[in-house]
């Protein structure tokens, strides 16, 4: 466990000395134009919900408050991880392909769009009590 | 993620993750799916688990299987479905067998 954690620690350490690197390298050499750094940062920022956005329906629990029955808590988990991920790889393009206004307009619009749905779906899960459905198995 | 191909690569694992995507079912109402015996489930069962794709819920004598599948992971089931893949023993791919056709060319 130790060496996982320390392993981890030490990739982490390396992708935010990465990072600063290369943005001292940019601001220095002046090779990034006006503007690209903050593409970069959105699309860094839409790489970041990717990677989250996939692990949620693998990793994430509801709080304890939270818990509905286990059909829709499931269906949440998957639909949360799937919004972050197709969000994400949608900043991650307009950022890079778009023009800023656009990307801009992109990004509040899938930003609401996906709260509005979330919203919906944990009220909708919220109404449900949790049941326990025991039945005979193997 | 070479665990996660070969769960992927057999027709009734993928059948099986298709089930729990709708609800956590019992491993009796899972079996009741297929028509193979129920030592050929728990395998199929083991292969899933291994591969971190289920999570197992032991309530008595009742086992629950959940899915516990990441995005890419279900994404990759899609592709499997589509194109019936399966892996090789040498790791290339090829055309899925059922289980049954399988087992008898072992």
């Amino acid at each position: 466990m130790n060496t996982n954690t320390s392993s981890r620690k030490r990739k982490e350490i390396l992708l935010a000395g990465a990072i600063v690197a290369a943005s001292v390298v940019l601001a220095v050499t002046g090779i990034a134009e006006e503007g690209w750094p903050r593409r970069l940062a959105m699309a860094v920022l839409g790489g970041f919900l990717v990677v989250s956005g996939n692990s949620i329906p693998k990793t994430l629990r509801p709080l304890s408050a939270m818990r509905c029955e286990t059909t829709r808590e499931q269906a949440l988990r998957r639909l949360t991880g799937w919004a972050f991920v197709l969000v994400g790889l949608t900043w991650v393009v307009a950022w890079l392909a778009l023009s800023e206004s656009l990307a801009a307009a992109i990004t509040v619009v899938t930003t609401l769009a996906v709260g509005a749905l979330m919203a919906g779906h944990v009220t909708w899960c919220l109404r449900q009590r949790r049941r326990a459905e025991p039945t005979p198995g193997l | 993620m070479n665990k996660v191909y070969k769960a992927l690569s057999d027709p009734t694992r993928r059948h099986v993750l298709e089930l729990l995507r709708k609800r956590p079912m019992t491993a009796g109402e899972l079996s009741e799916h297929f028509p193979v015996s129920k030592p050929t489930m728990s395998a199929h069962f083991a292969v899933l688990r291994e591969a971190d794709l289920v999570e197992a819920e032991k309530n008595g004598r009742t086992i629950t299987y959940r899915l516990k599948m990441s995005v890419l992971e279900e994404a990759l089931l899609g592709f499997a479905r589509a194109f019936g893949l399966r892996v090789e023993r040498d790791g290339t791919t090829a055309p899925a067998l059922d289980t049954e056709e399988r087992e008898a060319g072992a």
